[in-house]
C-alpha cells in the first residue's frame, strides 16, 4: 500500500481517469454485479414455489418497502454530495454527508433486520419454502453488502476526521461512494423485481 | 499546496454544475420509484402488463443513475470502464435469460403432474 501511496503522491495531481485502482475497483464491482445476476435468476426461477406457505403478495408491506427505498435513494445522493465536497477539500462537508448517508444507511439496514424479524417470528423463515429461502438470500447479500459499506463509512469518516482529506482518503472515498451508487442500482432491481413484481 | 492534498477544483461552477448534476439524478429516481410505487398499489394494470411497465421504469432508472452518480460515458471516465460494463451486461444477460429458458422449459416439460403422467402413459400404450 506504501509503496502505490508515494507513487499517487508524485503524480501532480489527483487525476481521476487515470487511477488505476479506482478501474480496478470498478471491475470488482462488475463482478459483484455478476453474483447479484444469479441470485436473481434463482429467485425468477423460484418465486412461484411457495410449497402451501404465503407468496410475496400476502407478506410485502409496499409502504414499508417505499420507505426503506427513498432512505437507500437519499444515502446515495448524500453520498455523492459529499464526495463532491471531498474534492474541494471541505473537510466539515464531508463528515456532514457522509454523516446523513451513514444514518440514512443504518436505518436502512435496522428496516429490513426488522422486516426479516418479523417474518421469521410468524413462521415465515427462508426454511418455509423455495420462494422464500431464494428471497432471503437475494435480499440479505444485499443487506450484507450496505452494512460492509456502513463499517467502511465509519472507518473512513474517523481516518478523515482525524489525519484530515489526504490522497489516500479521498481516494478511498471516491471507491465507497461508488459501491455506494451500485448497492442503490442493486436495491432498485430487487424494489421491482421482487417488491413490486411480488406485490402486483 | 501540501503534496499530501489532492487538486481542489478550482472553477466553483464546475463544483455547482457537479452538484447540479446529482440533484437532477435524485429527482428523476425519485420520480421514477414513486411512478412505479403508485402504478402498483393501485392495481391499474396485471399480468404480463404491469411486468413490462416495472422492467421498463427499472432499466430507465438504471440509465438515469448510470448517467447522473456514475458519469458513465463522460469525459471524467475512462472508455475502458464502458467496455468492462458493457461486458458484464453480456455475462448477466446470458446468465439470467438463459436460466430461465432452461428452468421454465423443464418446468413445462419435465414436471407433470400425477394425472398428466397417467395420461401420457396410456397414450403410449393405446400407441403400441
Amino acid at each position: 500500500m506504501e509503496d502505490i501511496d508515494t507513487q499517487i503522491q508524485e503524480a501532480p495531481k489527483y487525476d481521476k481517469t487515470d487511477d488505476t485502482i479506482v478501474f480496478g475497483f470498478w471491475i470488482y464491482l462488475m463482478t459483484d454485479c455478476v453474483l447479484f445476476a444469479a441470485l436473481f435468476a434463482v429467485y425468477a426461477v423460484l418465486h412461484n414455489n411457495t410449497f402451501g406457505g404465503p407468496s410475496g403478495s400476502q407478506i410485502f408491506s409496499p409502504h414499508y418497502v417505499l420507505i426503506e427505498t427513498l432512505a437507500l435513494l437519499s444515502s446515495s445522493f448524500t453520498c455523492g454530495i459529499g464526495l463532491i465536497s471531498a474534492y474541494n477539500m471541505q473537510k466539515n462537508r464531508v463528515i456532514g454527508w457522509f454523516s446523513v448517508t451513514f444514518l440514512l444507511g443504518v436505518s436502512f439496514v435496522i428496516m429490513e433486520i426488522v422486516e426479516f424479524a418479523h417474518l421469521i417470528n410468524v413462521g415465515n423463515s427462508f426454511k418455509r419454502s423455495a420462494f422464500l429461502s431464494s428471497y432471503f438470500t437475494l435480499v440479505g447479500t444485499h443487506g450484507l453488502h450496505v452494512t460492509v459499506g456502513l463499517i467502511g463509512m465509519l472507518i473512513l469518516m474517523i481516518r478523515i476526521y482525524t489525519k484530515g482529506l489526504t490522497k489516500s482518503s479521498v481516494r478511498r472515498l471516491t471507491l465507497l461512494s461508488l459501491f455506494w451508487h451500485f448497492l442503490d442500482i442493486i436495491w432498485i432491481f430487487i424494489f421491482t423485481i421482487v417488491y413490486m413484481m411480488g406485490i402486483a | 499546496m501540501d503534496i499530501e492534498t489532492p487538486q481542489i477544483i478550482s472553477d466553483w461552477r464546475e463544483h455547482a454544475a457537479e452538484v447540479k448534476v446529482y440533484i437532477v439524478g435524485f429527482a428523476l429516481s425519485i420520480l421514477l420509484t414513486l411512478t412505479a410505487f403508485v402504478i402498483t398499489i393501485a392495481h391499474i394494470l396485471s399480468g404480463w402488463e404491469i411486468v413490462a411497465v416495472l422492467i421498463f421504469l427499472a432499466l430507465i432508472q438504471l440509465f438515469v443513475q448510470l448517467i447522473f452518480f456514475f458519469h458513465i460515458g463522460s469525459k471524467a471516465q475512462s472508455k475502458w470502464n464502458l467496455y468492462i460494463f458493457l461486458f458484464m451486461i453480456m455475462i448477466v444477460s446470458i446468465l439470467v435469460i438463459g436460466s430461465l429458458w432452461i428452468m421454465t422449459n423443464l418446468n413445462s416439460k419435465m414436471m407433470p403432474t400425477t394425472k398428466q403422467m397417467i395420461q401420457y402413459m396410456n397414450s403410449q400404450g393405446a400407441a403400441l
